[in-house]
């Protein structure tokens, strides 16, 4: 891919957001910066502590109340395989829906909201060291910084394994 | 009207109500599908407050080591009036912790299945008797082993609502901290 142009970033007060543009929910998870289509988000929540499940994937960082609800919460950090620490009550949990399913996504910190042209999203690369780009759908890059596009159903838990 | 709504309200449902003049009404009422109610009892284990649904069981027990007798390597039953029991410590079931090196002193939930067998499930402690209202897994999470649904406490937090049955039907039996031979008490 030899057209590397920075994305145009348009304010969520900008009154020119484009159809062609999509809205994207950035968020940090130490060092690294993912974003998730805004459309897709309920709402952000600050942190509470999880009821741990039995025997779920270390990803799985529990249960916790949505207000009635049992909502699974995932470690992102973990479930991409990232070397962060540990959650802290700094932490901050993204209620994304996807399909029928609602899930929550620990991450360190929500950035920004960015409005990019669907057409600047590149795809991701095909390096498969650390096998975290298969949760990437594609790049964006702001003002020299690289955001990837997170693939969020690659992300959840899956769905109702078989039973013993 | 008001009667509707107090009593879709009563039962934790909503009603919505759209309507366009000379056009029509649509009335929305949305139940909760999971109004069940459980007498459970509630208990501590490895620092997790957990839910064992009432039914299942028919005592409690507190673990004396003249009691506890070794099965096999790893298993171990504990004596209830003249009959062996299977013991289960739900701490290590659930993947908590290892299995201790000693049970006696501590306290455990003799459970009886449908079909007469019985098993003693270790907790770390009994709070109290409690209702709760049963909130489904399976929709927002899917199948746990060992896990019937969840419940929110008191204080919001969850606690999950264990299946005596099919903890037992799957469980290791494992109460020895490592797979030695272990002395008779």
């Amino acid at each position: 891919m030899d057209n590397m142009e920075n994305a145009s970033i348009n304010t969520i007060q900008d009154e020119r957001v484009d159809q062609s543009d999509i809205e994207l929910l950035s968020f940090r998870i130490g060092d690294h910066e993912y974003s998730v289509n805004i459309m897709s988000v309920r709402e952000i929540r600050g942190w509470t502590r999880a009821t741990s499940l039995p025997h779920a994937p270390r990803y799985v960082h529990g249960v916790i109340n949505l207000r009635g609800t049992v909502l699974p919460v995932v470690d992102l950090a973990k479930r991409l395989g990232l070397d962060t620490d540990e959650p802290s009550e700094r932490s901050v949990i993204i209620v994304i829906d996807y399909e029928d399913r609602t899930v929550g996504v620990r991450v360190d910190a929500v950035s920004d909201i960015l409005s990019v042209a669907v057409n600047t999203m590149q795809p991701p690369p095909e390096m498969l060291s650390d096998g975290s780009e298969k949760f990437v759908q594609g790049l964006i890059v702001i003002d020299d910084r690289m955001v990837r596009v997170l693939d969020i159903e690659t992300v959840l838990p899956p769905e109702d394994e078989a039973t013993a | 009207m008001d009667v509707v709504k107090s009593s879709i309200s009563g039962l934790g449902g909503r009603i919505h109500i759209t309507s366009t003049p000379g056009h029509g009404t649509c009335f929305s009422i949305s139940l909760p599908l999971t109004l069940a109610v459980l007498d459970g009892m509630v208990v501590q284990i490895e620092k997790e407050t957990m839910v064992v649904p009432l039914n299942a069981i028919a005592e409690t027990l507190t673990l004396r080591s003249g009691e506890i007798r070794a099965l096999g390597p790893t298993t171990q039953v504990v004596l209830v009036r003249d009959t062996f029991v299977p013991l289960l410590d739900l701490g290590a079931e659930l993947g908590y912790r290892q299995p201790k090196t000693d049970y006696s002193g501590s306290v455990a939930l003799l459970i009886t299945q449908e079909d007469g067998s019985r098993a003693a499930l270790i907790v770390d402690n009994i709070d109290d008797q409690r209702q709760v209202v049963i909130k489904g897994l399976q929709d927002s999470y899917g199948h746990v082993p060992g896990v019937a649904a969840a419940t929110i406490l008191g204080d919001g937090q969850i606690a999950l609502i264990l299946d005596p049955a099919d903890l037992i039907v799957n469980a290791s039996g494992n109460t020895a901290p490592n797979p030695t031979l272990r002395k008779v008490g």
